[in-house]
């Protein structure tokens, strides 16, 4: 025997080449760019003009049919009485009353009500207090310091404005929400009408939300909280679906036992039972509100997104980091409100003393006496001190009448000069300019061009044959029928130029989600880490992840890659984490049994157990990835699909907002389509379900 | 034998495309070969049963044999395809939606293999809950409640949510909730199978102790043999959604209608089954002093017999000698399969 044999059995690592371990990756990551590559020199020649991109003459002008049909509800009278313009206008309206009341309450205090507006000091201590009672005194600090936060750096007044219009869309999209999902759940006819129409809706990007709404509407405050309502009630619905569907069957058997009505099999059965699925899906409702509310003030809504579009366009970075953070705080505190009220759970209380029993009630008292009090003392503790929307930083004095000069309290604090300050420095950084540079002209350009390139005849077929291999001809069908529809809409170029973009980015999300998916995955710390982390991440609404990035690389494509990379990673990491940690743990010690190392343990059982998950991963991506670039549009600089959805905002043109939200939606759709029957499938033949 | 409160004859329940006029083709009568070459599930295969007031009557069979659709159709929880139940002598399946609220308010109650209790309600409001949905006052019923609870060994949890209790604990919420009402008829759904075999035998315990005191009528389901055989008066076998034998379990162990019965009741300790008329042999001549019931179990004299040697007298309670029994008749009895 030789002396390397005796070795062997100590290294038990068996020694992989490189190149074999990762080709799969190196493939699926080049594979499909090389293949573009050769679709474009080679075969592109060979398609006539008509197959790569439809003449005018073909694409039908469903834009202008749009506008006509749009005019024609705007204009023309129903019965002689109104016009649908009228109708909406006069929908519209009901919202007038709540959104005075909450702006009363919240800000200015005067109205009909003759309410006064909650002190900013009361404000912060019963919030604290809602906190405490929800879930702690951890919660009540953390609740506490956001409102505070709020105040301290004189965001004040605009947090309340955003704050109150989403307290109106919530309740407003929740009820919809509900009231169609039960409907749903009760009658087979109606969610087969409703799900598909929720399964577009949702695929539809922020913005596509706007324009039917300001043509209707008109450009003001509440029309951007009526696109809000719109665009948050779909997730409730879905829940509420779910949550009545998914009620365990003898549960309602027992109350069908009981002899319960169907109404109170509603209310005393269903409905509590369901409980934790609804308060799911008002989270989600409140966090889309809040993520919508900021992006509605395109439309006219005022408050956070209003200041924060107005720094971002006259590139007060700075500034428009500081409004950033408040809608992030003000994320954070909603989130975890309404999250901590969905997590409780009855538990019996023994009996308690009266002081015990009531100490929430006697700490809100209290807090409401104090601020009376302090009311009476000093006007201070009503209206945080901030000089800032009558005078620039540099005064804070103010002339009297009599030529005196008084000089103005002001509390408010502020980190925007340093932030310019280091961020100008970063500017002359030349490593920054040359990696932007390299990225562009090296990787993106040439990937544009390829992309660009693709005939809308290959795609079709392309997408076809993928759909056909997965689930056969109904799935080939309904699969090119998407891309058809993205061919004969006129906008195959530009959807093309966002789906490179879109490309791309998934391409740097997966791999790096995937790889912080597996790290996550290996132990219980590293899990909880990352949900914080995750949760985080997937609380700030979309928007702001427009705004380190643009410090950086100031406007064009290498920027708007960048801002679309942090949001949609959230998924891959997660349904990596979600696939890897459910792998059944007796499958993990068959194979370790067999002698696998950690590596063949990883590669050769879990990840393949794990990959309809992870494939369920890469759909939810591509979906937030596509959400982005439209975002990403706002900072310009990016072609695609993205820029001419945006003019037609501002220009009205419901026509071809309509239909490029409808491209959209298409890109959006494709994958989807394909993946979610590829992974349910599998999961079935893997019996995962 | 006491009179039949619920009657169930020829029920059926199909599941397929439209099982009701697959039904009428066949008239009414399909064979086996037929609904499966049809595509058809028979959940529940032309069964007839009765159920008497005052008797255990167990549905037994392996999962998948049509037990829990019976019931649900004898509580009218699915409507079944086809056949005939009367519930109180009035045709249960023709009863409207009202009237069945109200049957389910006062003559049913149902206990479930998962509990079913209510998650966002105390032990207390569960057991409330059948006279809650009934417009009982809150003292009234909570009155009730509490008395249930004692009578489940429970007192003193009322506060508490059921995912603070334990696996038995909860099923005796379930068990107070389906009495709350005072049912007449008492459905159990395989009420003891989701616990630990201890607990389980412990709440066996309980529920004979119960039953001795509530005398309810009772259909129970149960997939366990030993189960049956401890709880039933009447046992009916159920396979591939047919009822293929009724009887006493000593009926079922001695004269089996089916070969599956027979492997069912294979592996049944018989000893403490058989009685001594099930086996014994004519009255002979030569028996010692010492004598036997005939209804005692052959657990109970085997020690008797085996010590005493010759054959032993088998004497009624009126004193008139009606059999014999020998040492072969108790090992022909207890190892009849290896004959």
């Amino acid at each position: 025997m030789t002396a390397a044999a005796k070795a062997q059995p100590e290294s038990l690592e068996i020694e992989v080449p490189f190149w074999r371990s990762t080709r799969g990756l190196i493939a699926i990551a080049v594979g499909p760019f090389v293949a573009l590559q050769i679709l474009k020199r080679v075969i592109g020649d060979a398609f006539p003009d008509w197959a790569k991109l439809l003449p005018d003459s073909v694409v039908p002008n469903i834009s202008e049919k749009i506008n006509q049909f749009t005019d024609h509800l705007k204009e023309d009278q129903f019965l002689g009485l109104f016009n649908f313009r009228q109708l909406s206008r006069r929908i519209a309206g009901w919202l007038d009353w709540p959104l005075d009341f909450f702006d009363g309450i919240l800000r200015t205090g005067d109205g009909s009500f003759g309410i006064p507006a909650v002190p900013w000091v009361a404000f912060v201590g019963l919030t604290a207090i809602l906190g405490w009672y929800l879930k702690g005194w951890r919660l009540a600090a953390m609740a506490g310091g956001c409102v505070f936060y709020l105040a301290v750096f004189g965001m004040w007044d605009n947090a309340m404005l955003t704050l109150g219009a989403v307290l109106v869309a919530v309740p407003a999209a929740g009820l919809l929400g509900f009231g169609l999902g039960l409907l749903a759940a009760k009658q087979r006819w109606f969610e087969k009408i409703l799900v598909p129409y929720l399964n577009i809706l949702q695929a539809f990007p922020h913005f596509s939300y706007l324009l039917p709404v300001a043509v209707f509407v008109g450009l003001s405050h509440k029309a951007g909280v009526i696109a809000t309502i719109i665009f948050a009630f779909p997730p409730m619905a879905r829940l509420t679906i779910l949550g009545i569907r998914g009620i365990a069957p003898e549960i309602i058997e027992a109350g069908e036992m009981a002899g319960a009505t169907p109404f109170q099999m509603l209310w005393k059965v269903e409905l509590p039972a369901a409980r934790r699925a609804l308060m799911v899906g008002v989270n989600q409702v409140i966090m889309g509100c809040l993520g919508m509310v900021v992006i509605a003030s395109f439309i006219g809504t005022n408050g956070l997104g209003q200041e924060l579009r107005g720094a971002l366009n006259s590139l007060k970075i700075g500034e428009g980091l500081e409004i950033g953070i408040a809608v992030v705080v003000l994320a954070i505190l909603l989130d975890r409100l309404s999250q901590a009220w969905s997590d409780r759970e009855p538990e019996h209380r023994e009996e308690v003393s009266t002081g015990e029993r009531f100490k929430y009630v006697y700490a809100a008292a209290g807090v409401v006496v104090f601020s009376i009090i302090a009311g009476f003392v000093t006007d201070s503790s009503k209206i945080y001190p901030d000089a800032r929307p009558i005078l620039d930083e540099a005064g804070r004095t103010i002339t009297n009448a009599d030529g005196t000069i008084q000089k103005l309290d002001d509390w408010t604090v502020s980190f925007s000069g340093i932030t310019d300050s280091v961020i100008d420095w970063v500017k002359t950084q030349d490593a920054v300019d040359a990696f932007r540079d390299f990225v562009l002209v090296q990787i993106l350009l040439p990937m544009h061009d390829a992309f660009v390139a693709v005939p809308w005849i290959a795609g079709l077929v392309l997408i076809g044959g993928i759909g056909w291999a997965v689930k056969g001809p109904k799935l080939a069908a309904s699969a090119s029928a998407l891309v058809a529809v993205l061919a004969f809409s006129g906008w195959w170029f530009e959807a093309m130029e966002t789906t490179y973009l879109v490309f791309a980015a998934v391409v740097i999300c997966m791999t790096s989600g995937v790889l912080i998916g597996i790290w996550a995955s290996g132990s219980e710390r590293r899990v909880k880490l990352t949900q914080v982390v995750l949760d985080t991440f997937q609380t700030m609404p979309s928007f702001i992840y427009l705004l380190p990035v643009i410090m950086l690389f100031r406007i064009g494509p290498v920027a708007a890659l960048t801002a679309m990379v942090i949001y949609p990673t959230v998924p891959a990491v997660r349904y990596t984490m979600l696939g890897l940690r459910g792998v059944p743990e007796d499958k993990i010690e068959a194979a370790k049994t067999s002698g696998c190392t950690e590596r063949q343990v990883l590669w050769k059982v879990k990840m393949p157990l794990a990959l309809p998950e992870i494939l369920l991963g890469l759909n939810q991506t591509i979906l937030y990835t596509l959400f982005m670039v439209m975002i990403a549009a706002f900072i310009g600089g990016i072609n695609g699909l993205g820029r001419p959805l945006f003019l037609s905002i501002t220009n009205s043109d419901m026509g071809a907002g309509i239909v490029i939200g409808l491209c959209v939606a298409c890109l959006g759709l494709i994958p989807d389509r394909l993946i979610t029957s590829w992974a349910s499938d599998r999961k079935t033949q893997l019996g995962l379900d | 034998m006491s009179e039949a409160i619920i009657t169930c004859s020829n029920v059926w329940k199909l599941f397929g495309p439209d099982p009701q006029s697959f039904l009428d083709r066949h008239n009414g009568d399909p064979t086996p070969e037929a609904i499966k070459a049809e595509g058809y599930i028979p959940a529940v295969h032309s069964a007839t049963v009765d159920v008497h007031e005052g008797e255990i009557l167990v549905l037994m069979g392996l999962s998948g044999s049509g037990k829990s659709t019976l019931v649900r159709c004898l509580s009218r929880l699915i409507q079944p395809t086809a056949g005939m139940i009367t519930f109180d002598g009035k045709d249960l399946l023709s009863a409207s939606d009202k009237e069945m609220i109200e049957i389910r308010r006062h003559k049913m109650g149902m206990v479930f293999q998962h509990f079913a209790l209510f998650p966002h309600r105390t032990v207390l409001e569960n057991v409330a809950f059948p006279l809650e949905v009934q417009g009982v006052a809150r003292p009234d019923r909570t009155a009730k409640a509490r008395e249930i609870l004692d009578l489940v060994g429970l007192s003193g949890r009322d506060h508490y949510y059921p995912r603070e209790l334990s696996g038995g604990q909860q099923q005796r919420v379930g068990i107070g909730r389906s009495l709350a009402v005072e049912p007449d008829v008492w459905f159990l759904d395989e009420p003891f199978s989701a616990l630990d075999p201890l607990i389980r035998r412990e709440m066996q315990d309980e529920f004979i102790r119960l039953q001795a005191q509530l005398k309810k009528t009772i259909v129970f389901i149960t997939h366990d043999f030993d189960e049956a055989i401890r709880l039933a008066d009447r046992i009916a076998i159920m396979y591939e959604g047919q009822i293929v034998q009724i009887g006493t379990a000593e009926e079922l162990i001695t004269n089996p209608a089916t070969e599956y019965v027979e492997k069912f009741t294979r592996d049944v300790s018989r000893e403490k089954l058989l009685s001594v008329a099930s086996v014994m042999g004519a009255p002979t001549s030569g028996v010692g002093l010492s004598h036997v019931t005939p209804d005692s179990k052959l657990s109970d004299v085997a020690a008797q017999v085996l010590s005493d040697g010759g054959p032993v007298a088998v004497v009624d309670g009126t004193g008139e000698t009606v059999g014999s029994l020998t040492r072969d008749d108790i090992i022909n009895a207890l190892f009849k399969d290896s004959q």
